[in-house]
């Protein structure tokens, strides 16, 4: 059982780190992407997902029932949590290391244009540039805290 | 009657087993429990980040909750019954089967499997209709696959679809009371760029 759910891991997260590069391509997160030509990072996270998948089929045998080697569901969803959690942990430490250059240069804050909160702010800066944006913003140069707070929250 | 036709229609899908080694060999990896359940999984990954923007990232985030949701109740109405109503396999039921796969113990209707296949693609077509539709059809083929490797009666997979259509317009319904908590959820994943 124990090799199994290691397979299982190392299929899943493999797996989404291709389709969380394919899902950022199609998104314009580019600061999640390790390649960022989409011609290129779309179709070789969509190859990545498949060749994780294979692996898992061919390198044994996957019909076994629970009782007898395979994983129950509520397993499977554990495994299926904790690797795609990894995988976008990873998937962030790794980009804001090969993105370190790609910080949003827009002004903030005062009369300026405001930068994008969450998911958004990955178009423009890498993670850890958004990370820290995000908390210098809600507790330095924010004038207003509950203004500022209410911004991240909206929308 | 009906369980006539179904065990008729049975055995109609389970003897193109053994014509093409390599449908047999497709169908058990489509049939098994993890290729269809981690695919679906993973598009519902795929859909956390390809909103192009933030009220649409917002409601395709939603959508995977709903669709985590669906799944729960669905699996919840399934074991409900299971409990009061078995039917055995048909490898266990009827005479000259051909068994693709391992032998689950469990009651053959509804199918469980099917149920969590409808359950996520009837959930995401409500935020995005082609990602749905795909999903729809993937789940009838996992369905059919289901029926071809001999571990499920065609009557199965529709009780299970019908069930997770019903619980996810259900789920859908009563979302404006989770609404508020699954909002405030997203929002708070926006501090740490992940939403």
């Amino acid at each position: 059982m124990f090799s199994f759910a290691v397979d299982y891991f190392i299929m899943v997260f493999v797996a989404s780190l291709g389709v969380m590069q394919m899902a950022a391509s199609i998104g314009g997160l580019r600061g999640l992407l390790i390649i960022k030509n989409p011609l290129i990072a779309r179709p070789l996270g969509i190859v990545i997902a498949i060749a994780a998948i294979v692996w898992f089929f061919t390198v044994a045998e996957r019909n076994i029932n629970d009782y007898e080697g395979g994983l129950d569901s509520n397993e499977q969803g554990i495994l299926f949590f904790l690797a795609v959690a990894t995988s976008g942990a990873l998937t962030c430490v790794l980009t804001s290391l090969l993105n370190w250059q790609m910080v949003d240069s827009r002004p903030r804050g005062g009369g300026g244009k405001l930068p994008d909160a969450g998911l958004g702010a990955l178009r423009y800066s890498n993670w850890r540039h958004a990370l820290a944006q995000n908390y210098r913003y809600l507790f330095n140069e924010a004038r207003c805290w509950r203004t500022q707070i209410k911004r991240y929250f909206s929308g | 009657m009906l369980a006539d036709s179904d065990k008729a229609l049975f055995l109609w899908i389970n003897a193109l087993v053994g014509r093409a080694p390599a449908v047999d060999a497709a169908m058990g990896w489509i049939a098994s429990d993890y290729l269809a359940p981690v695919s679906m999984g993973l598009v519902l990954v795929a859909l956390w980040f390809i909103g192009k923007d933030a009220p649409q990232r917002m409601r395709y985030q939603i959508g995977m909750f709903a669709a985590l949701t669906s799944i729960a109740l669905s699996s919840f109405v399934v074991l409900v019954c299971n409990a009061l109503f078995f039917r055995p396999r048909p490898f266990d039921g009827l005479d000259g089967v051909s068994l693709l796969f391992y032998q689950p113990t469990d009651s053959s209707f509804p199918s469980n499997s099917a149920a969590a296949a409808f359950a996520i693609a009837a959930s995401v077509w409500c935020v995005n209709r082609r990602i749905g539709a795909a999903l729809f059809v993937a789940a009838a083929v996992y369905g059919f696959s289901r029926v071809y490797v001999g571990v499920h009666y065609p009557a199965d997979i529709l009780g299970g679809a019908v069930i997770a259509v019903v619980v996810t317009a259900l789920t859908l319904r009563l979302r404006d009371l989770v609404m508020p908590a699954l909002v405030a959820v997203i929002k708070a994943a926006r501090l740490f760029a992940a939403a």
